[in-house]
């Protein structure tokens, strides 16, 4: 079943001739078995009819020739457009729309300092920081005198895994406890990294609860 | 039909000829070179189109005075900016209802109608002879109900209808001069004219 209160919108362009020609037989077939929108059609035809009968009011003169006054005394006030503005815009939109055109030079412009941008921030950025520290120890030797240092700045990546097998370390608590007592809290915090005298060698301690 | 350029070609057709237009284009260019009496041709040419518009749109002949004034100051300050290889009366439109949209929105005296002093409308209407002052009565009160109905609308359909029913412009000119869809205008037509229908049938009831 038709929705009659939708065509209503369909009625109002078909009266002016604005439906196209497939939607006009349609509604053409569905006007001619309802009543209720024949009526519609009716009446749009002859309020349509009534403010096209405004075509005819037409200005008096007298109302003309004040408009034409009243823009003589003004324009006679102003002073005409400079040949040099008359020149720059002609230049600068060379027969373009104007709309048309100042859009185009933005878009232009911000592609353009998001390029220079994107550059820029690539050559300013520094290297990238790792997101833990490592307290870091130097072992002068198997299981002998571990001299503890302050926790550098200078991070290796966290979760480290040993390749090689590593020179035992006994009691790891000893070496903790050789620390001033700041530090040794520090150091029972974070993972510690000891350096023997073979560089390939690295020995990390992961401590699991404070005082481990 | 979409196009800019089917559009201007379909108003160029609308008028004289092509030697009109071609004519038209040249004062424009001597009134855009500061030619005075160019820009005083452009507006003698031009005013009762732009004066009957403003009227249709604002719905009071002091306001539309005002609009065709400002209308007028304004394409003598931009003229510079005009293509003259477009047709002009577009561009003229266009700026008319721009400028009308303007003062409607700061004014807001939509609900003043064509009540003239001495009781005479602003609107003259051709008459023949046989026309009795009743009936003039009557046909003024008529314009004076349709007008305030037109008033009633949204500023956009009622501009939309206004170009599109009672100026004549096709679908496609009146998007060309509102700068939207002609889906956008078959809306807004359809939607004002269903509203006008709504009132006329009931002040017809209220009789």
């Amino acid at each position: 079943m038709t929705d009659c209160a939708a065509l209503q919108k369909q009625i109002a362009l078909y009266v002016e001739g604005d439906l196209q020609d497939a939607d006009c037989r349609k509604l053409e077939s569905h006007l001619r078995a309802c009543a209720s929108c024949w009526d519609v059609e009716a009446e749009l035809r002859e309020s349509q009819a009534l403010f096209k009968s405004l075509r005819l009011g037409q200005p008096n003169t007298a109302a003309l020739e004040e408009v034409r006054e009243r823009v003589r005394i003004q324009v006679g006030d102003l002073q005409p457009v400079p040949v040099w503005a008359r020149w720059a815009h002609q230049l600068l939109f060379a027969g373009l729309r104007r709309k048309p055109a100042i859009a185009g030079a933005a878009f232009a412009a911000l592609v353009t300092v998001g390029l220079w941008y994107a550059n820029f921030s690539r050559v300013g950025t520094p290297p990238l920081q790792p997101a833990t520290e490592v307290a870091q120890f130097q072992v002068s030797g198997p299981g002998v005198q571990p001299s503890v240092e302050k926790p550098p700045a200078v991070v290796t990546a966290p979760q480290p895994r040993m390749k090689r097998t590593v020179p035992k370390v006994e009691e790891p608590m000893e070496i903790a406890a050789l620390a001033p007592s700041d530090e040794r809290e520090q150091i029972s915090q974070t993972p510690m990294k000891f350096l023997t005298d073979d560089p390939d060698i690295i020995i990390y301690w992961l401590p699991r609860d404070k005082g481990d | 039909m979409n196009t800019r350029s089917e559009v201007a070609l379909l108003w160029m057709a609308e008028s004289d000829g092509e030697s009109e237009t071609r004519q038209i284009a040249a004062v424009v260019a001597r009134a855009a070179a500061g030619d005075s009496a160019a820009f005083e041709q452009l507006v003698v040419r031009h005013e009762r189109r732009v004066l009957t518009l403003s009227f249709r749109l604002l719905g009071s002949m002091e306001d539309a005075q005002d609009a065709a004034q400002e209308v007028f100051l304004r394409t003598f300050k931009y003229l510079h900016r005009f293509d003259t290889r477009r047709p002009f009366e577009p561009w003229l439109v266009r700026l008319t209802v721009n400028v009308c949209r303007d003062l409607g929105r700061s004014q807001r005296r939509r609900a003043a109608v064509i009540v003239e002093h001495n009781g005479k409308s602003d609107v003259a209407e051709p008459r023949d002879s046989s026309s009795n002052p009743h009936a003039d009565l009557q046909s003024d009160q008529l314009r004076e109900t349709l007008y305030r109905a037109l008033a009633d609308l949204p500023e956009k359909e009622r501009t939309a209808f206004v170009l599109r029913d009672i100026e004549g412009l096709s679908t496609a000119e009146t998007a060309d001069v509102l700068g939207s869809s002609e889906a956008t205008v078959r809306s807004q037509i359809s939607s004002a004219r269903l509203k006008l229908r709504k009132f006329i049938t009931r002040t017809e009831a209220g009789k």
